[in-house]
């Protein structure tokens, strides 16, 4: 569970909703806000910390750390993570990393920014 | 912090007001009866008087026992209070609501008794005597209702101190010391009579005492 | 608590150690039958305990029951109303004794929770009850709430609502609150630390995210022929076929190498609910009873 909550916070961070320096809800705040345990944020922010997403002051709550391109950042780890999930799956199912490629670029060509103008204007 | 009883008896009192209520005017009706009657008539009215007197003691059991059969119990207890407070809250509720009717109906008899010239004020120590019986009977089913945690002891016990209401009052009676003075128009306190009150006031205070002392004692409460 | 014990016909609590700092909340589980409920009137002084100690909010129990209980919430699932008053007349009863009653806030809770305090208690359904026994705890903010039972027969609606409430009182740190609940998903989700009962005994008591990383379901893909190793902190092995499943009550990463090492083929390495767990351990906590 902690770890929805450190993801709905670096998400909430890459789209720019918290910049860097901008103060974070205490633990206790969010806890009652999203109503998990104490201890689920506690354990949250501290993994956040180490991954220097965020900074704690004692005493005066935490902030979103001054890394420059954080938000970047974030959607690098993101894509890396997918990335290492999509390759094992094809492993499991014996796909070649050339065939993997191909379905790769034509997934991408699909959601090339034109095509999804176009989509939104049929809805 | 202020001790509970006052509002836990005043909670106990708002829900129940109705049955004195309720007894004193049967009570007046069969005061009314044999006030106004003829003989017959007056003499039921009498015997009516007394059934009211011990169905009052009954009426104020059914608040207790219902405290533990409808499982408030936990509620009241969750409040700041100790088990011989409730029990003292209890006692002095149902006291409460048995005693000022009783008073009152005792106090009308009594004043009815003195304004006729057909019933000779003799009499009065005699009725005195008889009045406290269902008094007793009263605390021996509250105490038990109170102190023991089963719906069959409390039944039990008022089962049987209905049915020894007859014979209590016949063999009080048959003492001959008791009804030597009935006859005089003025009220004679004999030795007999005071030792009876006596021996009355004296199980009042025990039933008290022990009930509470009973109470304190418990280590389970629900 | 510390070594509490207490003795009935049928029933005994054995050397009961239960600690709640301030500020947290403890979500209590165990079986039917367990000690749940008696342990939890032991703390409101309700059942007096035949040996132990216990201190709630600094105060000895059950000597001290009284002044301790100005400062505690307690609802129970078998605890009722007076059916025949009003929630209204609860609430000035209640208001009447507690001077921390806070209006505004019973208000609040009276829109939140959906109860119209003119209504007779023998008029509400089981949800709303509950609902009305909580609002009457809250609204005059004890320091410690202990709840036996609070979500159960509840929609999930209602059930949202109330832990929504009992998150918000550890909102401020010096209030803290006890409950347990059958609903181990609740258990989960608001509980900082979980006390696990069983036949009269605590099995398991220690802060939830701990608790929950010592456990592990381990999938494994087993050639015919191969014998898996008996490793410890297993609380588990099934096998069928080919495929194997290891629950693991004290999970290390060197756990799945050794199965590995042994011929088996890691494919999964899964994190359990508290209910997978709650089962698992009740089981685990049978067998070696049995066995002893």
């Amino acid at each position: 569970m902690y770890l929805q909550i450190m993801e709905q916070i670096k998400q909430r961070i890459a789209v720019g909703d918290w910049r860097e320096g901008d103060p974070i809800p205490s633990i206790r705040q969010l806890a009652a806000d999203i109503e998990v345990s104490v201890i689920t944020v506690k354990r949250a922010y501290l993994e956040l910390e180490r991954e220097g997403v965020i900074v704690t002051q004692h005493g005066k709550g935490s902030r979103v750390a001054a890394g420059t391109e954080l938000g970047a950042r974030l959607h690098e780890e993101e894509l890396e993570s997918l990335l290492d999930q999509v390759t094992r799956l094809a492993a499991l199912m014996g796909l070649e990393p050339s065939e993997l490629a191909e379905r790769l670029g034509s997934t991408a060509g699909q959601h090339s920014p034109t095509k999804r103008r176009k989509g939104k204007k049929a809805s | 912090m202020n001790s509970l009883i006052p509002a836990l008896i005043r909670k106990d009192l708002q829900m129940t007001w109705v049955f004195p209520v309720l007894a004193v005017a049967t009570g007046c009706g069969a005061l009314a009866l044999f006030w106004f009657g003829s003989q017959p008539v007056s003499i039921s009215g009498m015997v009516a008087f007394f059934i009211v007197l011990v169905m009052l003691g009954v009426t104020p059991n059914v608040l207790i026992m219902n405290e533990r059969k409808k499982q408030t119990l936990a509620f009241v207890m969750s409040l700041p209070v100790s088990g011989s407070q409730y029990a003292l809250a209890k006692l002095a509720a149902a006291f409460g609501m048995f005693f000022v009717p009783w008073l009152l109906l005792i106090a009308l008899a009594l004043l009815l008794i003195v304004s006729t010239s057909e019933m000779p004020n003799g009499v009065i120590p005699l009725f005195f005597a008889l009045a406290l019986l269902p008094l007793i009977g009263f605390l021996v089913t509250t105490s038990v209702a109170i102190v023991a945690e089963s719906d069959t002891w409390s039944n039990v016990t008022m089962g049987a101190v209905n049915i020894s209401y007859s014979f209590v009052w016949i063999s009080v009676m048959a003492v001959p010391g008791l009804l030597a003075d009935v006859g005089s128009p003025v009220p004679v306190w004999n030795e007999t009579i005071l030792t009876a009150l006596g021996i009355e006031f004296g199980v009042i205070a025990t039933i008290f005492g022990s009930t509470l002392y009973l109470q304190s004692r418990k280590r389970d409460f629900i | 608590m510390r070594g509490v014990c207490k003795t009935y016909r049928f029933f005994m609590l054995n050397d009961v150690d239960l600690d709640l700092p301030a500020g947290h909340i403890m979500g209590f589980i165990g079986p039917n039958g367990a000690g749940k409920s008696t342990t939890i009137r032991i703390l409101l002084g309700l059942i007096h305990q035949d040996r132990g100690d216990v201190q709630v909010l600094g105060h000895r129990m059950p000597s001290e029951e009284v002044a301790a209980k100005w400062d505690i919430g307690f609802a129970s699932e078998d605890m009722r109303l007076y059916e025949v008053m009003t929630l209204g007349w609860h609430m000035r009863f209640i208001a009447s004794i507690y001077p921390a009653w806070d209006r505004t806030y019973a208000e609040t809770l009276l829109e939140r929770f959906g109860l119209v305090p003119e209504q007779k208690v023998r008029g509400l359904s089981h949800g709303q009850r509950v609902k009305a026994g909580l609002l009457l705890i809250l609204a005059r903010r004890p320091r410690l709430l202990v709840l036996d039972e609070p979500t159960t027969g509840l929609d999930p609606v209602a059930r949202h609502e109330i832990l929504r409430e009992l998150v918000a009182v550890v909102r401020d740190e010096g209030r803290s609150v006890l409950f347990s609940s059958h609903h181990t998903q609740d258990i989960e989700q608001i509980s900082d630390q979980i006390t696990f009962i069983d036949r009269g005994r605590i099995i398991d008591s220690m802060d939830k995210e701990s608790y929950l990383d010592r456990w592990r379901r381990v999938r494994m893909e087993v050639p015919s022929g191969t014998r898996l190793p008996t490793l410890p902190g297993i609380v588990k092995l099934q096998q069928n076929g080919r495929l194997a499943i290891a629950t693991a009550s004290a999970f290390q990463p060197d756990l799945p190498v050794a199965y590995e090492s042994a011929g088996a083929r890691v494919q999964r390495i899964e994190t359990m609910t508290l209910e997978e767990i709650f089962v698992a351990k009740v089981e685990q906590s049978r067998e070696e009873e049995a066995t002893a």
